[in-house]
């Protein structure tokens, strides 16, 4: 076999090929369960996080965030009636895949779709956090577009369903420097405290489209504009708006909350 | 080639950013604090030893016409496995290097080596190139990246060293740092410095001005 | 204003990717010496770009994606692991036809451009397009318009880049700047430039 000849090069190209796909194959099959089992952990995490079950400096170890995760209830929401539906693991749901495969994803209708997602999965994974039988908290997994990419994070409602407990993010893809204050602490914790909904019972959570003075009724539901990362601040409002709108959560708070009374 | 000058030479007298012109593009992204940098350079180091010791020990029975896509295949391969692997076991990091991992493999340096050094040499010392290269590499990234984090944000590794005003210091953070244009600035000092130390790294692009040639209105 | 509009724009303007993002550099700074070779550059790096992103994505869509192989009866097969590769294999595929096409066709332009055609094979730009393609998960017809733009966008900072860099020979600069020193500089500034427009959304 001539080393320039054609036949000597499709061996040899053959042969790197499969090398290289083997050598590829075999680290992935071996590290992605590795990859898997942090992104759960991980994501188990932020969900103690967000439910106020860890304190605000406290690093947990694998183990720690496991245990406190016990604590919760996780349960699997059918989005379009609030009520819970039976899942083996609802925590592992990934809502997201669903929200992409054509057979599962429900639309969102056009005049509906503040968060710009366009379609999304039928159920939702939400964790209830209850001390003495009594609901004391609710993480809501959140997510929507941003400017240049999908902005994840959990939203935590406080046992009246109407005080917002938290709003972190976890995962987003905007512009260092000025897009990512989603994902600082301090930009974080304005949230608390703020309203999820108004007077009639409408979503009214979101960034306001300006600074806002002290006084201003709005500061109830808003936080204050940021300068230049509007379009990051607006996709923001957006999710926001639309997961406690009629088409994300709200069937499932309005349920909650009958509950609660009756 | 003494094996001690291969690894060496590349780190200032042939550096891969400074004097060959490569690797620059994923260079100035991700420096703009020093964690990511001192992974991106891990990453390289890596991926330039393996490659080049790969190539090198094809290189009597590459062919000639597909070689340049072949080297890439084998690049390709070896940052494949450091992404999975900075996925599986640094997650936090992997995301801030988002795309700039897969650029690794059109990093110029690397296909540059293999190309350059690799097709010529034994899998030795293709290694040590391939690591001097990778070390050279490294210190422009490390320097501008402790620069722009020291002095764009008075952190380093994410734990303050300078008191910002913020916190109740004296420092006013300089935020021009944390914008790509600094590293391109920090860089330019560098290759200044290092070619005022080296005259035979210099350039001579400039025209002398002989008096009276250039008239008013002329070429200009 | 139309959302591809839009997205063309902001590749070209506010994404820049050699000013931004600032990649592609090695090319960048190695073409732009004399503006004739940077705007035939350009020219490849906006054929390139157009075609590569679309196809890359109608790959990355129906091939790579975990369930996009559900034709075959492969519901669970994730192949995103691929695409570093199956991208750049697509680059390279192109640029080799391009190559051939301009040999052909343009001689002239074949002639100019020389090695740089092929050298575009690893630029990161073309590759970055893509990857940040995926990224934002755009559909075809955002593909379509973000790889123009994308390309557009380089090929504007090249030829601009060059022409500052024609008329720098004119200057008095210390010894130890000229050529590459000087080069980090400029492009620094044009970055900077740049910079300003990040605030627009289009």
């Amino acid at each position: 076999m001539k080393r320039g000849g054609v036949v000597h090069t499709l061996v040899f190209t053959f042969c790197v090929a499969l090398g290289c796909s083997v050598l590829v194959s075999a680290a992935v099959g071996w590290l992605r369960p590795v990859q898997e089992r942090y992104a759960s952990i991980d994501r188990d995490r932020r969900v103690v996080d967000a439910a106020g079950l860890k304190a605000a400096d406290e690093e947990l170890s694998d183990r720690e965030v496991a245990e406190r995760f016990e604590q919760l209830d996780v349960r699997l929401v059918d989005l379009d009636t609030g009520e819970f539906v039976a899942a083996e693991d609802p925590g592992d749901y990934d809502y997201l895949a669903a929200a992409e495969s054509d057979t599962e994803s429900v639309p969102i209708p056009k005049s509906e779709n503040k968060a710009r997602i366009g379609r999304r999965a039928p159920y939702m994974p939400v964790y209830l956090y209850r001390a003495e039988g009594e609901l004391q908290r609710i993480v809501l997994p959140v997510y929507g577009r941003g400017m240049w990419s999908t902005l994840k994070g959990y939203l935590a409602l406080e046992a009246d369903l109407e005080t917002v407990g938290g709003l972190s993010f976890y995962e987003h893809g905007e512009t260092p420097g000025i897009g990512d204050f989603v994902e600082k602490p301090d930009w974080q914790a304005r949230w608390v405290g703020k309203q999820a909904f108004d007077e009639e019972g409408e979503p009214a959570l979101g960034v306001a489209r300006e600074a806002l003075e002290p006084g201003d009724p709005a500061t109830r539901y808003r936080i204050d504009a940021m300068s230049g990362a509007t379009k990051t601040a607006r996709g923001v409002t957006g999710l926001l708006q639309y997961w406690l709108g009629d088409y994300g959560y709200g069937p499932l708070l309005e349920r909650l909350r009958e509950e609660e009374s009756s | 080639m003494d094996k001690g000058r291969t690894l060496v030479d590349p780190i200032v007298d042939n550096n891969p950013i400074t004097l060959q012109i490569l690797g620059i593009c994923s260079a100035l992204a991700v420096t703009r604090t020093l964690l990511p940098a001192l992974i991106m350079s891990a990453a390289v180091i890596s991926v330039l030893a393996f490659s080049n010791v790969a190539v090198s020990l094809l290189r009597r029975q590459m062919p000639h016409a597909v070689r340049i896509i072949i080297e890439v295949t084998i690049i390709a391969s070896g940052v494949i496995v450091v992404d999975e692997f900075l996925r599986a076991y640094l997650p936090d990091v992997s995301r801030v290097l988002s795309v700039f991992v897969g650029l690794i493999i059109t990093n110029c340096i690397i296909l540059g080596r293999t190309e350059t050094f690799a097709m010529g040499h034994g899998p030795w010392p293709s290694l040590l190139d391939g690591i001097g290269n990778g070390i050279g590499y490294s210190l422009v990234l490390v320097a501008v990246a402790t620069a722009r984090e020291l002095l764009g944000a008075g952190t380093l590794l994410g734990r303050p060293f300078l008191p910002v005003m913020e916190e109740g210091g004296w420092y006013l953070p300089n935020e021009l740092m944390l914008l790509p244009p600094s590293a391109f600035f920090l860089i330019a000092a560098i290759v200044w410095w290092f070619r005022t130390l080296k005259p035979a790294q210099r350039e001579h692009t400039v025209i002398s001005a002989v008096p009276g040639r250039f008239q008013e209105g002329g070429d200009g | 204003m139309g959302e591809l509009t839009g997205i063309f724009l902001s590749a070209v303007f506010v994404d820049n990717l050699a000013l931004a993002f600032l990649l592609g550099m090695c090319t960048f700074l190695a073409v732009s010496k004399r503006v004739g070779t940077a705007v035939g550059l350009g020219i490849a790096v906006v054929v390139v770009q157009t075609i590569t992103v679309p196809v890359n994505h109608l790959i990355f869509e129906h091939v790579l994606r975990p369930g996009a192989l559900v034709w075959l009866g492969l519901e669970d097969t994730d192949l995103t692991h691929l695409r570093l590769i199956s991208f750049i294999g697509v680059i390279a595929a192109l640029i080799q036809i391009l190559e051939m096409l301009l040999d052909r066709f343009v001689p002239a332009l074949h002639q100019a451009l020389g090695i740089f055609l092929p050298l575009l094979t690893v630029n990161c730009a073309v590759l970055g397009a893509s990857l940040f393609m995926v990224e934002r998960e755009y559909g075809l017809a955002e593909s379509t318009a973000y790889g123009s733009g994308a390309g557009v966008g380089w090929a504007v900072a090249i030829v601009l880049f060059a022409a500052i860099r024609e008329r720098l020979h004119y200057s008095d600069i210390p010894e130890g700047l000229q050529g590459l020193g000087l080069a980090f500089v400029v492009t620094g500034l044009l970055s900077l430039g740049f910079a300003g427009l990040s605030g627009l959304a289009f």
